[in-house]
């Protein structure tokens, strides 16, 4: 596994990931899932041949897989500036990995709540 | 530390108070284009009978002019801030111009569009001539800070003027990449 | 100490160059962004007693069943009127218009707003949108179609009176000035922080306001989208939302709460940062889990922009649409929850004094988790079918905006009353107030969830009095006046505190961001040094604090060359230049008069002179910007 001592760069990019990913999947999910949804279900029954629920659940695991990896890098960044690996003099990159992961946990419960719902609907029921 | 720190590092005020601008802009954008898919995908059959679907030639084009007129206007931004007045003067106007003509071709699209169909013919006509018209104006607008740009600088460049031709730089980015949007979507039924 | 001569040399030219012009003129050319706080104070308090007002007309007709106070035409308006007046004219303005401007440039040791004129340019705006719309009241044409204003019932075949034209070009015009005024505080908080204010020592309430900003700039543009359609439908026959034509009445849901929801947030993130500023004054205690709450504040906005469907619960929409809506209105609680209890930890915690700030501060928390509650209620969908276009939800609303929304603004008025005014409110009558303004506001509306559940639906003018609605109705009007009974007493106490109370001086109740290391009023220039910045609690800094008077005397960080203030870098807070602020200015009221102006012949459809307007207002921004603020 690579130490993220020798690795600034990868810190960076985990520590903006861990804040921007899970909440920019969530809202790539909700965009396209409700889209999709009026569209198939709407008047014109526009759906690409696709079913709801095969869209709805590869959105959803997409999302979630985004979300997750986001949140294991603000893990893992927390847990290396907690081993002193990672330069830190202002305590930020520590910061931004609680951050992260608090963060991630909110919307990955949100991903998969919403998930759930959609996945366990009836078609374009009411 | 004292209070006399001589060069910047963050970009000057005016110019972020440009972005936030452009911020709203593309939300509106992003409203509007997001009113075309609504409507679009809730009936089988759009354009609806009897209108015929946009040529996508013109106004690709048109599009990919727009976005050629940021280069000048990326040289002009450059050269305001390296204090070059007059290679500033010679980018807006360069770009003024590629930008007029575009507009120019755009309303004479726009007029022949009108005259085969009323915007108040259905849903289909009144997103598409609205949604053109936005970004038209928003055309417009930055023909007229041009304008304003060639005034102010025609006589000096001062710190203000420099940051007010990169604010304007940057407004027009964003129109034109919002323009291959537009286009994009208005010439979607032809994909 | 004895100040120093070059101190007080110092002080003077300060005041030299800061003053602004005496009188009346002086207030209509104003760029002091506490003199623009204090102008949108003044409006946004009279537009609450006229809300007020087409408030307890209502429940004057819904007391008893059956009754005749006023018909149903008058009543629509009535309705419509309160609500837009309330959101758009009263709670929004006075939080960010007179909160967020007169605060956040003395919160974060700035001089002023980054934008001064534009600043000036939001108010006058402001005050244009709201003379427009009351102009329609006056003349007979008041909205009626309720604030969220509905198609088919907006369109012009069923309103084709030009009440709802007053509505749309009214709220597009006061957008503008809310647009402008986000991007003010954007800008403000990100360049304008004294030097060594990085972002983690910046006071909580300038978080919240820069999550109001954030959510203002993305929102706004889906209600001014839905208001062109609208008056485009009206005015010229398009079809946004026509079924027949291919369109969609949903259409214009969608885009309205789109807006709709991120509003109601933007309406409560403000109150949630007065709560977060008053509390840990009281408590002598830093708040607990600073960041968190900065977080949650951050969250709750960017999740409300994904809630807006459960506004839409009734419309028939397919359930696998709307599930995504249930699940954020549920998860959106969790950062709620986390101020929560970070508010009520520091208070268990510190050592509070329940003086009238922190009094209204424990009722939002109450009214906060109730309204929250009821709020989890709705966001189930099987309840909020039954419940929808009912009471009950008149009831949770009123909850979160008027409890949770509006009390941190109430006890803000008394926490920042001695820091505005320089004298003191009457401690005695401020608690008062609160019992009243507490139990009246408990007796308005709890009856209402009872109502709701029973089939009250929402909107009547009237109801019968067979179906039981009136003993609820009957209570919730004797709430009304006994509430209003409370806020009368609180205005006669802070206007009489203005003139006769006991002077304050600049920390009268030991608060820990930097308006209190001033004084009270505060001078034109904020401070006369600007001041060193280690924490977010800077005013309870003493080292810090200490430093100020011998940096006034060796002139560091005065900036007396001018109208300076000190520009610093967006993250960090690093010194980045020195920032010119323009003088008075006569061209933002200017503007705002030709813009109001130019609304109002769109209005009365003269398209001609509207476009002359337009002409006109190009002309005056060039005016404008030929006044370019130097730095000396």
């Amino acid at each position: 596994m690579v130490s993220l001592a020798r690795a600034p760069r990868l810190t960076t990019l985990l520590q903006a990931y861990g804040i921007v990913a899970p909440p920019l999947a969530w809202t790539v999910q909700l965009v396209i899932g409700y889209g999709f949804a009026i569209a198939a279900c709407g008047e014109g029954g526009v759906s690409g041949g696709i079913g709801l629920h095969p869209w709805q659940g590869t959105v959803a695991l997409v999302a979630g897989l985004v979300a997750g990896s986001a949140w294991g890098g603000a893990l893992w960044l927390h847990a290396a500036t907690g081993r002193g690996e990672i330069d830190d003099p202002l305590g930020r990159v520590r910061f931004l990995s609680t951050i992260g992961i608090v963060i991630g946990v909110i919307f990955l419960t949100l991903i998969a709540f919403t998930a759930a719902g959609t996945l366990t609907t009836h078609g374009c029921r009411e | 530390m004292t209070a006399t720190a001589t060069r910047r590092n963050a970009r000057p005020n005016g110019w972020y108070g440009m972005v936030i601008l452009v911020a709203t802009e593309a939300s509106l954008f992003g409203t509007l284009m997001a009113s075309y898919v609504y409507l679009r995908f809730q009936t089988a059959v759009w354009p609806p009978h009897g209108v015929a679907a946009p040529s996508a030639t013109a106004p690709t084009v048109l599009a990919l002019v727009l976005v050629a007129s940021a280069l000048p206007m990326a040289y002009a931004a450059h050269a305001a801030d390296r204090g070059r007045r007059r290679a500033a003067l010679a980018g807006i106007a360069c770009a003024l111009v590629i930008q007029a003509v575009y507009l120019g071709f755009q309303i004479h699209l726009y007029a022949d569009d009108l005259s085969r169909l009323s915007p108040s013919r259905d849903a289909y006509a009144s997103i598409y001539f609205t949604l053109l018209a936005v970004h038209h104006i928003h055309v417009g607008v930055g023909i007229l800070l041009d304008l304003w740009l060639l005034a102010r600088l025609s006589r000096r460049l001062t710190p203000y003027r420099r940051t007010a031709v990169s604010a304007v730089a940057f407004y027009w980015y964003f129109v034109a990449i919002v323009g291959l949007f537009v286009t994009a979507t208005i010439t979607s039924p032809t994909w | 100490m004895a100040v120093g001569t070059a101190a007080r040399e110092r002080v003077e030219r300060l005041d030299r160059i800061w003053q602004e012009r005496p009188g009346f003129t002086g207030w209509l050319t104003t760029t002091d962004h506490k003199r623009i706080g204090i102008l949108y104070l003044v409006t946004s308090l009279a537009f609450f007693a006229a809300g007020g007002v087409e408030a307890l007309v209502m429940r004057t007709q819904l007391a008893q069943a059956d009754e005749r106070v006023v018909g149903p035409g008058t009543y629509d308006q009535l309705m419509t009127m309160h609500g837009v007046t309330m959101i758009f004219f009263f709670v929004i303005p006075l939080s960010i218009g007179f909160f967020g401007n007169y605060l956040v440039p003395l919160m974060i040791g700035a001089r002023d707003m980054a934008f001064p004129r534009m600043n000036a340019l939001s108010y006058w705006l402001y005050l244009g949108s709201g003379i427009l719309l009351y102009s329609g009241l006056a003349l007979g044409h008041a909205p009626d179609a309720g604030w969220f204003n509905y198609v088919p019932l907006a369109s012009r075949k069923f309103s084709p009176g030009t009440g709802v034209d007053f509505y749309a070009l009214g709220l597009i015009l006061n957008s503008v000035s809310s647009t402008a005024a986000a991007a003010n505080f954007l800008v403000t908080i990100g360049r304008l922080r004294a030097p060594g204010m990085s972002l983690n020592r910046m006071p909580l309430f300038c978080f919240a306001i820069l999550a109001t900003s954030f959510s203002l700039v993305f929102a706004l543009p889906a209600l001014t989208t839905d208001l062109v359609f609208l008056e485009l439908s009206r005015k010229f026959g398009l079809h946004f939302f026509d079924v027949g034509r291919g369109g969609n009445p949903l259409l214009w849901q969608d885009l309205f709460w789109i807006f709709g929801h991120p509003e109601v947030y933007i309406i409560v993130l403000p109150a949630f940062g007065i709560a977060t500023s008053i509390i840990p004054t009281f408590t002598r205690r830093r708040m607990a889990a600073f960041p968190l709450v900065a977080l949650a504040e951050l969250l709750v906005a960017f999740i409300g922009f994904g809630v807006w469907v459960h506004h839409m619960f009734a419309t028939g929409l397919p359930e696998i649409a709307m599930i995504f809506f249930a699940a954020a209105s549920l998860i959106i609680v969790i950062p709620s929850g986390i101020q929560i209890f970070a508010w009520c930890m520091t208070m268990v915690t510190g050592k509070p004094e329940y003086r009238t700030p922190l009094l209204f501060i424990v009722g939002f928390i109450l009214f906060f988790v109730f309204g929250g509650l009821s709020g989890i209620m709705l966001a189930a969908i099987p309840f909020d079918q039954q419940v929808t276009d009912t009471y009950f939800v008149v009831a949770h609303f009123h909850y979160v905006i008027w409890g949770a929304a509006v009390f941190p603004l109430l006890g803000g008025l008394f926490y920042w009353f001695p820091k505005v005014t320089g004298r003191m409110y009457d401690e005695r009558l401020g608690q008062t107030t609160f019992w009243l303004v507490f139990i009246g506001t408990n007796v308005t509306f709890f009856p209402m969830h009872i109502s709701g559940m029973l089939g009250m639906p929402r909107r009547v003018w009237t109801y019968p009095g067979h179906l039981g609605w009136g003993p609820e109705n009957f209570i919730s009007t004797l709430g009304a006046f006994f509430l209003t009974g409370g806020l009368v007493l609180m205005a006669v106490n802070l206007v009489v505190s203005r003139f006769r109370g006991p002077l304050a001086g600049p920390n009268p109740f030991g608060g820990a961001t930097l308006e209190w290391a001033t004084s009270s009023p505060p001078p034109s220039y904020n401070f006369a040094v600007i001041p060193k910045v280690s924490s977010p609690y800077a005013t309870w800094d003493e080292d810090d604090r200490e430093t100020d008077p011998q940096r006034l005397e060796r002139g560091d960080f005065v900036l007396e060359g001018g109208h300076l203030t000190p520009g610093t870098t967006p993250v960090d807070g690093h010194m980045d230049e020195i920032l010119a602020m323009p003088e008075e200015s006569p061209w933002p009221i200017t503007l705002a008069f030709v813009a109001t102006l130019g609304t109002a012949f769109i209005l009365a459809n003269h398209l001609i002179m509207a476009a002359a307007m337009a002409a006109l207002a190009a002309a005056v921004l060039v005016a404008w910007h030929s006044g370019e603020p130097e730095a000396a």
